[in-house]
């Protein structure tokens, strides 16, 4: 084999797992396999660093929650992301989970230089459900509340963030 | 040819001595991460460089770009690549070889770095660091990979010695001979992970102590060190969330003894501890090359 199709085979191996079902070099099946956990691992992280209240919320079901959502091969942790909050609009424990998924996802669609104006609608408080979790504060009894949010990017500019709760003051990020 | 052939010995030479013997002594710092970025600045005096990872500041919004310009303001900045894919036989990916090279012009750093891996292949990207064969084939790659990224970026290039999950079929050398090897085809000065060398060593069996000889230490620019986890079969796994063991250090102050080691870095990406503690590890390394 050259290496090219050494690096290829491995390549599909480590990322696929009907691939890995299908065939593995003779006496490496639990080496590759491991180090295809070690790639779901990671993958698990990184998605967490780009969504990491909605990570803090699902805990350990975040894992499989996860597993229903990564495409193979990995197209990237960004990606993996969008694809979890993708997942997530149909859950419904907590209640908000969807909300909050897609409310942390705006700032990763937002993660790039170009200018950016995006408005978005929730019904539930999700900007103040993510202030409260990222003080490390428990939210079990927030109820519904029609919420607007806004981000906007000028070109070249930094990224604001303005919310209004109904029944609350509206707030600048 | 022959003239030729000395010219271009020359120039390795010349190109070895600009890395090994003229880069600045940087001192012992950290790899850059967010979450500690106002005990940095409050630690100043006790962090004397910094390592930032320059995939984080591709395509990166203004905020980030700033933040970039803030540490650089403050700090020496060396950057760290995780995805140029050095190792690959279908080649560099030329965006993402620019995206470097214009990070490398904003910072102006005495010496940049990537791995002695790939991570894409057959259209599939990884998403890690994958060891390469230990082959000649795989050395002559990672050679004309490294050229080509040399006429995009001409700071100097350091190359890092990875974990190997397993050796990958068809090995015609054992590890220290590969990185010897490929550094010296390369014509590279070396990031020297001394936490990889010795989960390596762990995993594969090896006694680190034994093979210390072997390794092309004149050629260490800079380190990395770091702590990971123990698995259940007693393999070492490099995941950077735990403090560095003893014997990190006894091999960071082997490093120090037999190479001209210009700057050590301290690794750690999860399960982030008080920064108090990474202050520790930096003065524990300090410690250990005195």
């Amino acid at each position: 084999m050259t290496l090219a199709e050494t690096q290829a085979e491995l390549a599909r191996l480590f990322t696929m797992r009907a691939a890995r079902g299908q065939q593995a070099p003779d006496g490496l099946t639990s080496e590759i396999e491991r180090f295809a956990k070690g790639l779901i691992a990671k993958r698990r992280l990184d998605v967490a660093k780009w969504l990491p209240l909605t990570a803090k919320v699902l805990g350990p079901a975040l894992g499989a929650q996860l597993r229903e959502a990564l495409a193979e091969p990995p197209p990237g942790a960004r990606a993996d992301a969008l694809a979890l909050v993708a997942r997530l609009q149909t859950a419904r424990e907590p209640p908000w989970i969807g909300e909050l998924a897609a409310y942390e996802g705006e700032f990763l669609r937002a993660w790039a230089p170009q200018a950016r104006l995006a408005l978005r609608f929730y019904r539930w408080p999700v900007p103040r459900i993510a202030e409260r979790l990222a003080a490390g504060e428990a939210v079990i009894d927030d109820a519904p509340s029609p919420t607007l949010a806004l981000w906007a990017r000028p070109p070249g500019g930094w990224l604001r963030h303005w919310w209004w709760a109904y029944g609350g003051q509206a707030r600048s990020v | 040819m022959l003239q030729r052939r000395r010219l271009r010995g020359r120039r390795r030479l010349r190109r070895l001595r600009r890395i090994v013997n003229e880069a600045p002594r940087l001192g012992v710092g950290l790899s850059y991460r967010p979450s500690f970025r106002a005990e940095l600045f409050a630690a100043r005096a006790r962090v004397d460089f910094l390592e930032i990872i320059a995939d984080h500041y591709f395509d990166a919004p203004r905020e980030k770009l700033d933040e970039l310009d803030l540490l650089a303001a403050h700090f020496p900045l060396a950057p760290h690549g995780l995805d140029l894919s050095l190792g690959s036989a279908e080649g560099l990916d030329p965006a993402y070889l620019d995206k470097f090279a214009a990070l490398v012009d904003r910072l102006d750093p005495p010496w940049w770095s990537d791995h002695i891996a790939f991570t894409r292949a057959g259209g599939v990207s990884i998403g890690h660091l994958a060891a390469l064969p230990r082959t000649q084939e795989a050395i002559d790659t990672l050679a004309r990979n490294v050229e080509q990224a040399r006429r995009a970026i001409s700071a100097p290039l350091i190359l890092e010695n990875p974990t190997e999950a397993f050796p990958a079929p068809g090995a015609e050398m054992d590890e220290p001979e590969f990185v010897a090897r490929a550094l010296g085809a390369c014509d590279c000065g070396w990031l020297c992970d001394v936490t990889n060398i010795l989960t390596n060593a762990v995993n594969q069996g090896h006694d680190w102590r034994a093979e210390l000889d072997r390794w092309p230490w004149p050629r260490a620019v800079q380190a990395h060190f770091a702590g990971g986890r123990i698995a259940r079969d007693g393999r070492w796994i490099d995941s950077h969330d735990r403090p560095a063991p003893p014997e990190v250090f006894d091999l960071l102050g082997e490093l120090s003894r037999r190479g001209a080691l210009r700057g050590i870095i301290l690794e750690r990406d999860e399960d982030m501890p008080a920064f108090g503690d990474l202050l520790a590890e930096l003065d524990r390394a300090r410690e250990a090359i005195a």
